[in-house]
């Protein structure tokens, strides 16, 4: 009970959010998108306010941490108390409902069942993976049997704890939780599910906006059964909910592109923000992000290219003001990435990296052809690539394939760069978990490639293809 | 006509990959793997959070680092030897020796898992438990 009230606290904060910045009649949320991203964007400012208690030496007790909601939750309860009427805003819109058939049903079942064979592996399991214990669940402990961030935190070694440089929201997320149920690093674990679930209801929900139900359901069905993003799941890593806040700040950035709505650029701001409390690999995905809003802008006509170029400053205005608290603590305490060591990144270095590319092209394709963590799913990616080529430069497609190259580089310039141990070894340990980065923007671009396709030939209905 | 058969092949073509994946995804769902997992969640379902903890990462570790957060008074720092470079092992140590601080050098303990070669300098012998491992302490803080 007390683990379901502290979700419930992350969603209260995130819906507060929405309910009172956003206007119902001016963006039409479901109830299920109005849930899951309420779960992330509280999961967020959650992590936020966790680090401004640090910064003024504010302790992490339950007390303190549930204030903000409930002072939160006050505040949209009178609003609606004092105008009933405004609950009906709050309403999903059901009139143009239609009954799932049976492929929606059959689609929805294996969804659940995935979902429910997580539970099942996670419900006994205390904490014990080789990353969780060394890095975010230790971090969680130590923050919460410390009441805050310990002295000197960032400057630990490595033998303290492993990466203090590292992001801090999955930790926080972690001590925040550990406030409602006490030290409990068995009923923790359910923290992943939930965020499995809340992920692929957000996709489904923004997926629906584009396509129809059930093509949405199909795509997000592949999506959810992917096994390595199931293994995920199941252990406390930040992989999967770095996956999550970069899919879906991609979909409403996508939703912005085609509507103009500048809502849907605040909330993928917010989530591209917030995924630089997750992991340092944000950085790169941000920055692809912001290199795709200026080829946005630039082939923009010019009548709105001003107007594009304003929410663009917005939008880096928001990523700045939810990340800058993180990067000033972090530059200011000296906190040290150990995998990428600049100063030790000579000349030698770099051409022996260089010369280890066919051991990382190995590694790559074991991954995209070896079915056990991925089923088909790059296979089918690379495939689809190939078959509709013609249209990765057309619409949506092209703006999510800069995205996908652009990051993919960043992350090949982390391997080059890499000075902690040899290219093996840390392509080895990482790569299977770095393209859980990307799955989920690969089955977006495969969802626009082939949804024409699938549309002419399965007698399967896919939507418009437009935005509702 | 062609348009046709086309249509047939990619409709053949979009099943058999669907179908493929669902073969795949059933597969990898229940495959037991190398690990025998459904003995251990079997295990696990039916037993309390520390018979857990000690399943997964072993009798004897756990019987040693209980041994060890027992014996090491509070506040204190230490070091570990004997575990493998990277091992999980050692990780899960420095997780279940949490408020123990462990610390790179000048520590004031020195866990030994299993067997050192060299004797440290500085360090005398504090506890042992059984074969499994001992307890070392920084000289100057028994004085």
């Amino acid at each position: 009970m007390s683990f379901i009230l502290s979700l419930l606290s992350f969603m209260i904060i995130g819906a507060s959010f929405v309910l009172l910045v956003v206007r119902r009649d001016r963006y039409n949320y479901s109830l299920p998108e109005l849930a899951a991203l309420s779960f992330f964007l509280g999961v967020g400012f959650a992590s936020y306010q966790l680090f401004l208690y640090y910064l003024f030496g504010i302790a992490f007790s339950f007390l303190n941490l549930i204030i903000v909601p409930v002072v939160l939750f006050i505040l949209v309860f009178s609003r609606y108390a004092s105008k009933p009427e405004r609950v009906n805003e709050l309403l999903p819109d059901i009139s143009g409902f239609q009954r799932w058939n049976r492929t929606e049903h059959l689609l929805a079942a294996g969804l659940l069942i995935q979902f429910l064979w997580a539970v099942f592996l996670v419900a006994p399991m205390p904490v014990s993976s080789h990353d969780a214990v060394a890095n975010y669940a230790l971090k969680a402990k130590i923050f919460y049997f410390t009441g805050g961030i310990p002295e000197g935190f960032f400057g630990f070694s490595e033998t303290t704890v492993a990466h203090p440089d590292y992001p801090l929201l999955l930790p926080f997320l972690m001590t925040w939780i550990y406030n409602f149920i006490g030290f409990n690093d068995l009923a923790v674990n359910m923290v992943m599910p939930v965020i499995y679930l809340a992920f692929m209801v957000l996709v489904y929900s923004q997926m629906k906006k584009l396509f129809g139900r059930q093509y949405s359901l199909l795509s997000v069905f592949i999506l959810a059964t992917i096994p390595q993003l199931v293994d995920y799941a199941t252990i406390i890593h930040a992989d999967l909910i770095l996956a999550a806040f970069v899919t879906c700040a991609t979909l409403y950035f996508i939703s912005y592109i085609r509507t103009g709505d500048r809502m849907r650029l605040v909330f993928c701001s917010l989530l591209f923000g917030f995924s630089l409390w997750i992991k340092n690999e944000a950085m790169v995905f941000t920055g692809a992000f912001i290199a795709v809003f200026a080829v946005f802008i630039a082939k923009s006509g010019a009548y709105v290219r001003k107007q594009k170029l304003g929410d663009m400053i917005v939008s880096f205005a928001i990523i700045t003001a939810v990340s800058a608290p993180w990067f000033a603590v972090k530059i200011s305490s000296a906190a040290l990435n150990t995998d990428i060591v600049f100063s030790r990144l000579t000349p030698e270095y770099l051409w022996q990296n260089i010369k280890d590319i066919p051991i990382l092209l190995n590694l790559f394709q074991q991954e995209v052809f070896g079915p056990k963590k991925w089923n088909i799913f790059w296979i089918m990616f690379f495939a689809g690539m190939i078959w509709k080529r013609k249209r990765l430069r057309e619409d949506e497609c092209f703006y999510m394939m800069i995205f996908l190259v652009l990051s993919a580089a960043g992350y090949f310039a982390g391997y080059m760069a890499t000075t902690s141990y040899d290219l093996f070894y840390v392509v080895n340990t990482t790569i299977s978990r770095f393209m859980l980065h990307f799955c989920g923007i690969a089955l977006l671009i495969l969802a626009f490639l082939m949804h024409d396709d699938v549309r002419e030939i399965a007698s399967f209905s896919t939507g418009g293809y437009g935005e509702r | 006509m062609i348009t046709v058969n086309r249509r047939v092949n990619k409709r053949a073509i979009l099943k058999a990959v669907f179908a493929a994946w669902l073969v795949l995804w059933m597969f990898f769902l229940i495959r037991e793997d190398k690990d025998g997992q459904y003995g251990g969640l079997r295990y696990l379902y039916t037993h309390d959070h520390g018979s857990k903890v000690r399943y997964i990462i072993g009798d004897k570790l756990y019987g040693f680092l209980v041994f060890c957060r027992q014996s090491i008074p509070e506040g204190s720092t230490y070091e570990l030897a004997g575990f493998e470079r990277f091992s999980v092992n050692k990780v899960r140590a420095r997780y279940f020796l949490w408020p123990l601080k462990n610390v790179e050098g000048d520590a004031d303990f020195r866990i030994v898992y299993g067997r050192e070669d060299t004797e440290p300098e500085g360090y005398k012998e504090y506890k042992q438990y059984g074969g499994t491992g001992r307890i070392l302490v920084k000289e100057e803080r028994n004085r």
